[in-house]
C-alpha cells in the first residue's frame, strides 16, 4: 500500500469547495465564519467565477414589500405545480439579504432615480422581478469579481485547473476528493471535514458559451451514495443557428417574434394569451411540431422592435456581446434587420443532487449548493440562478461549517485513493477514441428532437439502447494524449453517466409537466405525478424510485398550470 | 471558434492562455526569438522555459530543460551572480522577476534525485583533469553527449574551488555532495588522488586510450608545469588556447575553465566548459571546430570582483516555498514567446480570450461549432 503522499499532492483543508462559480463562492466566503481552511477548486481558471461571469448579473428576489409566498405562487404556476415549496420559500426569504450582501461588497444594482432598485417582470409573470446590475447586460463580471475579492480577503485558498473526479468516503462520511491537474496531469487528494459540491448542473458541451458544466453533481454526487432528482427535465433552448446570442429574455417582451419558413408567427396560433413572450421550451416544442409539418426552418424576426428599443438592447459596452454584434455585422449579418435562423438546441440538463434546505446531503459531510443541487424542472426565469446560488451558497456554507467544526481529522484510506488513480490515469497516455467523438455519438442520440423536445416511449427505448451501446463499446476505449484530453475523457464519463439517468427518468415519467414532454401521455397527471423521480446507485445499476411532493403541507395549492396557456396539436 | 493569433502582434504576455474557461490556448516558450534574461546568461540557460514550465507545475520537465545547461543548478541557484535578473524586461513593470531563487528552488525540489546512467553512444572516452567546476561541468555535457568520461583529480576530494573557495555557509557541503553525485550517477568516473604529470603523464592517458583530454585545473593551478612532463620536445613549449575553440596547439588537447579565462563567475566557468564539450565532440567527429563558434560568448566583461561578492553575500538565507516560487514564476512576462491554440476544438466561441488580449492579437469568428442538430428539417417533414 503506497503513502499517500507517494500518490500525488495532499492538500489538507477544512472544507472543500468543488468548483469556483457564485455558489461556490458564497459557500466558501461563509464557511470561513467557522472554519480556518477553506479551499476551492475549478477545473477552469482560478477566480473565473464560474457560469455567472458569463451572465447578465441579474437577481431575482423578494424586497421589502414584496411577498415571499407571492414569488412562490408565481413558481408554483410556471413550473406547473412541480415546485419544492420549503426550498424556494427559503431562498426568496433571503434572497434580499444576499442583495444586500452584493452590495455592501461593492456589486452595483440598476436603481432608479429615487434610488429603489430596478426590477424587471419576468415571463409574464404577476410577481417575479428581477434586478439589473451594473454595466446592464454585463454584470456577471463583476458579481463574480467582488466575491473573489472577498474570498481573497477572508483567506480562501483557490486552485484553479483541478479536476475532482471522486469523492473520498470514511465509513459512510465524505472526508475529501481526488482529481487531477489538467495541464501537468499531476494526482490530487484534498482530505476535508466536508465537502460543498457547487459544479453547476449537467450539459452537453454546446457551444453556446456556457459548456463548462458536464454533469459533475451527479457523477461525483450519485456515485458516492448521494441521492438525484428532476434528471428527466432538460433545458432546450432557442438559440441562433450559427452563432452566440445573450439576452433574448429582453428581445420578445419588445416585440421580437419567432417565425417559420412560411413567415407565419410561430406562437401566436398555440398561445393567443402569451403570444411569443414564453419560456423558450414552449418555443422550441413549437419548431419540432411544425418542422414535423414541413414549416421549417425558423427565424427570430426582430423588425417589429421599436428604434429607440433596438438601440436600448443593441450591445455596447466592450465586452464579447458588443465584438459579437460587430463581427457579424461585418460579414452583413445584420441582427435586428435580418431574418437569422435560430435552432433548438439541447443545452443543459437540471438534474442535480437531492438535499435538506441548508444543502446537506442524505451522505454526511457532502454538501450541496447552486445548480449542482436539484431546484426546477427546467423551465427557466432570468435572474433566478443568481437568485438561487447566493443562498444556497451562503446555507451551505453555513452548513458545512458547522459540521466540519464537529468532525475529527479525517483518514484517507491509501489504498482507495490509489485504486482511484489507477483507473483514473488508465485512459492516460494510450492510443484510443479521442473524447469527442464519443461526445458526438452521445449527442446525436440525446439532441434528437424525439429525445429532447416530443419525447415517447419507443424513441427514448431506441435512444437507451444506442447510448448503451456508447457506454459498454465505445467509453472504455477512449484515450487521452494528455492531461488535458483526460479532463474531456472525464467529462464524457460523466455526460454519459448523465445522459443515462436522462432517458430513464424520461422514459419513467408517462406524463408531461414543464419542461418535460411525452408526445405519447401530453398531459400533466397529478393524480399520479406529482412526484419526483429519485435516482440513487445500486451496485453498478441506477435505481430510479418515485416520491411524492409534500402537497399536502404546502401553503400554495396548486390552482393554475403554465402549460395550460398552450395548445399544441395532439 | 477561435481562428488564428496573430504572431507579429503577440507579445506572449499569457493572459489568454490563463483566461481560457476551456483551456484551449498554450505559449510557445521555444521560439527563435531569445529573451533578453536567456541572452544576458553566459550559461544560455532557456529561463522564459524553465519557468513557464514551473508556472504550469511541470517541475519535472522545468528541471530538464535546465539541466540541458547548468551542471549543478542547486550550486549556481546559490551562488551565481544571475546576470539575467538585471537585464529582465519585467523591470520596466516594477522589480525583475527573482530568476535566481527560481532556479534554486526547482533544483533544491530534485536535490535527493538519483541519476539514471546516461546511455554511451560513442567509442571513444575522453580524460578530464580537475574536479573543479570546470572540469566537472565539461564531464556532465559530455557524458549527456554519449561518451565516457574519466575526471582525474588531484587531491583526496572532488570539487575544486567550488569547495574550497565557497564558504559553506553559502554553499552547503551537503548540496555540493549531492551534485557532484548526480554527475557520479551519470556514469562519470573519478580517479583521485591522481596528478597529472606525477602519477600519470599525458601520453599514458592516450595509451590508455582517451581519445581526448581536457585541461581544467583553475587558475592558480600550480600543477602547469607537470603536464608537460613525458612530453615530446615539441610540445614542451609554453601552452596556446584557441579562445574560440579552447583547443589548444596539442589538438587532442582542450583547456577551459579559469585556467583560460582568468578567475570568473561561476557561470562563465560553466559556459567555458560547455564550449569545450562541444569542442571535443566535433574534434572526434572530424568536424570544423569553428563552424557557428563566436569568440563573443567568451568575451562578456567580467564583472567587478566587489559586486559579485555583494550579490553572492545578499542571497536568501532560505529557499522558496513552493507557493512563493509559483506566484514568482507568474510574474514572468514569457518575453518573446507566442501564444497559439493548442487544443482548437474545445473552443466555445466566448471570445474571452480575444476581449482580454492587451494586444489585440486574437480572432474569434463569431461563427460556433456546429452540433448535431435537435430537429433536421428534411427527415422530419411529414
Amino acid at each position: 500500500m503506497a503513502k499517500l503522499e507517494s500518490l500525488g499532492k495532499v492538500v489538507e483543508t477544512d472544507i472543500l469547495v468543488i468548483g469556483g462559480g457564485v455558489a461556490g463562492l458564497w459557500a466558501a466566503n461563509k464557511a470561513k465564519d467557522f472554519v480556518d481552511r477553506v479551499t476551492i477548486v475549478d477545473k477552469g481558471p482560478k477566480d473565473w467565477g464560474g457560469q455567472a461571469s458569463r451572465s447578465g448579473g441579474a437577481m431575482v428576489a423578494v424586497i421589502p414589500l414584496d411577498n415571499v409566498d407571492d414569488f412562490v405562487k408565481d413558481l408554483v404556476y410556471y413550473y406547473d405545480g412541480f415546485c419544492d415549496q420549503d426550498l424556494w420559500g427559503e431562498i426568496f426569504s433571503q434572497s434580499y439579504d444576499r442583495i444586500m450582501d452584493y452590495q455592501r461588497l461593492g456589486y452595483e444594482f440598476i436603481t432608479w432615480p429615487d434610488g429603489r432598485l430596478k426590477g424587471i417582470p419576468q415571463r409574464g409573470l404577476d410577481h417575479v422581478k428581477c434586478y439589473l446590475g451594473k454595466p446592464f447586460g454585463m454584470g456577471g463580471k463583476n458579481m463574480v469579481g467582488v466575491l473573489i475579492n472577498e474570498a481573497k480577503r477572508l483567506g480562501v485558498q483557490r486552485l484553479g485547473r483541478i479536476v475532482i473526479t471522486d469523492l473520498v468516503k470514511q465509513n459512510d462520511t465524505v472526508v475529501g476528493a481526488t482529481g487531477f491537474n489538467s495541464i501537468n496531469g499531476e494526482f490530487y487528494i484534498f482530505k476535508a471535514r466536508a465537502v460543498v459540491l457547487a459544479v453547476g448542473d449537467g450539459g452537453w458541451k454546446t457551444s453556446y458559451h456556457q459548456n463548462t458544466c458536464a454533469g459533475d453533481s451527479v457523477y461525483l454526487g450519485v456515485r458516492a451514495g448521494a441521492e438525484a432528482s428532476n434528471c428527466e427535465f432538460a433545458r432546450v433552448w432557442n438559440v441562433p443557428k450559427l452563432f452566440s446570442w445573450e439576452g433574448q429574455t429582453y428581445l420578445l417582451p419588445l416585440g421580437a417574434k419567432f417565425v417559420n419558413a412560411k413567415g407565419e408567427p410561430l406562437m401566436d396560433k398555440y398561445s393567443p394569451i402569451l403570444g411569443a413572450n414564453t419560456d423558450p421550451h414552449y418555443i422550441t416544442k413549437a419548431m419540432a411540431i411544425e418542422a414535423r409539418e414541413g414549416k421549417g426552418p425558423f427565424y427570430l424576426d426582430c423588425t417589429p422592435m421599436k428604434p429607440e428599443d433596438r438601440e436600448l438592447v443593441t450591445p455596447k459596452g466592450g465586452g464579447w456581446m458588443e465584438l459579437n454584434y460587430n463581427k457579424l455585422r461585418n460579414l452583413g449579418m445584420n441582427f435586428f434587420e435580418d431574418k437569422l435562423e435560430w435552432v433548438a438546441q439541447m443545452r443543459r440538463s437540471v438534474m442535480g443532487i437531492r438535499a435538506d434546505i441548508q444543502g446537506q446531503t442524505t451522505v454526511p459531510g457532502l454538501f450541496v449548493t447552486g445548480r449542482a443541487r436539484v431546484t426546477d424542472p427546467t423551465v427557466y426565469i432570468g435572474g433566478l440562478s443568481l437568485c438561487l446560488t447566493a443562498v444556497t451558497g451562503y446555507n451551505a456554507g453555513e452548513s458545512a461549517g458547522k459540521f466540519a467544526r464537529s468532525q475529527k481529522e479525517p483518514q484517507i484510506d491509501e489504498s482507495e485513493a490509489e485504486e482511484q488513480k489507477r483507473i483514473l490515469y488508465a485512459p492516460l497516455g494510450k492510443m484510443g477514441i479521442p473524447p469527442k467523438e464519443v461526445l458526438r455519438e452521445i449527442q446525436e442520440v440525446v439532441f434528437t428532437y424525439d429525445v429532447s423536445i416530443l419525447k415517447n416511449e419507443r424513441s427514448l427505448k431506441k435512444a437507451l439502447d444506442k447510448l448503451e451501446k456508447i457506454e459498454d463499446e465505445l467509453i472504455p476505449q477512449m484515450g487521452a494524449k494528455d492531461a488535458h484530453y483526460l479532463m474531456k475523457l472525464m467529462e464524457v464519463r460523466s455526460i454519459a453517466y448523465m445522459s443515462e439517468l436522462y432517458i430513464r427518468a424520461s422514459l419513467m415519467r408517462t406524463e408531461s409537466r414543464a419542461g418535460h414532454y411525452r408526445e405519447d401521455y401530453p398531459e400533466h397527471d397529478d393524480r399520479n405525478w406529482l412526484s419526483w423521480i429519485i435516482a440513487s446507485q445500486k451496485g453498478g445499476r441506477f435505481d430510479l424510485r418515485t416520491e411524492p411532493l409534500p402537497i399536502a403541507r404546502y401553503r400554495i395549492k396548486t390552482t393554475r398550470f403554465y402549460s395550460d396557456n398552450f395548445t399544441f396539436p395532439k | 471558434m477561435i481562428t488564428n493569433i496573430n504572431y507579429a502582434k503577440c507579445t506572449g504576455c499569457g493572459i489568454c492562455v490563463e483566461r481560457c474557461p476551456l483551456d484551449t490556448l498554450r505559449l510557445d516558450v521555444f521560439v527563435k526569438e531569445i529573451p533578453p534574461c536567456q541572452v544576458a546568461c553566459p550559461a544560455n540557460v532557456n529561463i522564459r522555459g524553465y519557468i513557464y514550465l514551473l508556472k504550469q507545475g511541470k517541475l519535472s520537465k522545468a528541471i530538464e530543460l535546465i539541466r540541458e545547461s547548468l551542471p549543478f543548478p542547486a550550486i549556481t541557484g546559490r551562488v551565481c551572480f544571475h546576470p539575467c535578473e538585471s537585464k529582465c524586461a519585467r523591470k520596466e513593470v516594477d522589480e525583475s522577476v527573482n530568476i535566481h531563487s527560481l532556479e534554486r528552488f526547482v533544483a533544491d525540489y530534485w536535490l535527493s534525485e538519483k541519476a539514471r546512467p546516461w546511455p554511451r553512444l560513442y567509442a571513444g572516452s575522453i580524460a578530464i583533469i580537475g574536479s573543479g567546476a570546470a572540469g566537472l561541468g565539461a564531464a556532465y555535457f559530455l557524458t549527456r553527449m554519449g561518451y565516457r568520461v574519466t575526471v582525474f583529480e588531484s587531491g583526496e576530494e572532488m570539487g575544486g574551488m567550488l569547495r574550497t573557495s565557497i564558504p559553506e555557509k553559502q554553499l552547503s557541503r551537503d548540496i555540493l555532495d549531492a551534485q557532484i553525485d548526480y554527475i557520479k550517477e551519470m556514469g562519470v568516473e573519478f580517479e583521485t588522488n591522481t596528478t597529472i604529470g606525477r602519477e600519470l603523464t599525458l601520453n599514458e592517458l592516450r595509451d590508455r586510450g582517451y581519445k581526448a583530454i581536457f585541461i581544467a585545473i583553475g587558475a592558480q593551478s600550480n600543477d602547469l608545469s607537470l603536464l608537460r612532463k613525458g612530453m615530446p620536445m615539441a610540445e614542451q613549449t609554453p601552452f596556446k588556447v584557441d579562445s574560440v575553440t579552447l583547443q589548444m596547439d596539442i589538438p587532442d588537447v582542450f583547456a577551459g575553465g579559469s585556467l583560460v579565462i582568468g578567475r570568473s563567475p561561476l557561470v562563465k566557468v560553466i559556459a567555458s566548459a560547455k564550449r569545450a564539450s562541444i569542442s571535443i565532440d566535433r574534434y572526434l567527429k572530424n568536424e570544423d571546430l569553428k563552424a557557428g563558434m563566436r569568440k563573443q560568448l567568451l568575451r562578456v566583461k567580467k564583472l567587478p570582483k566587489e559586486r559579485i561578492e555583494k550579490q553572492i553575500r545578499e542571497e536568501a538565507k532560505n529557499g522558496f516555498s513552493e507557493e512563493t516560487a509559483m506566484n514568482e514564476a507568474r510574474r514572468c512576462m514569457n518575453c518573446g514567446s507566442k501564444a497559439y491554440i493548442a487544443y482548437p476544438d474545445d473552443c466555445m466561441t466566448c471570445f474571452e480570450c480575444e476581449v482580454e488580449c492587451p494586444s489585440n492579437a486574437i480572432d474569434v469568428h463569431p461563427f460556433k461549432e456546429q452540433l448535431p442538430p435537435t430537429i433536421k428539417y428534411a427527415e422530419g417533414a411529414k
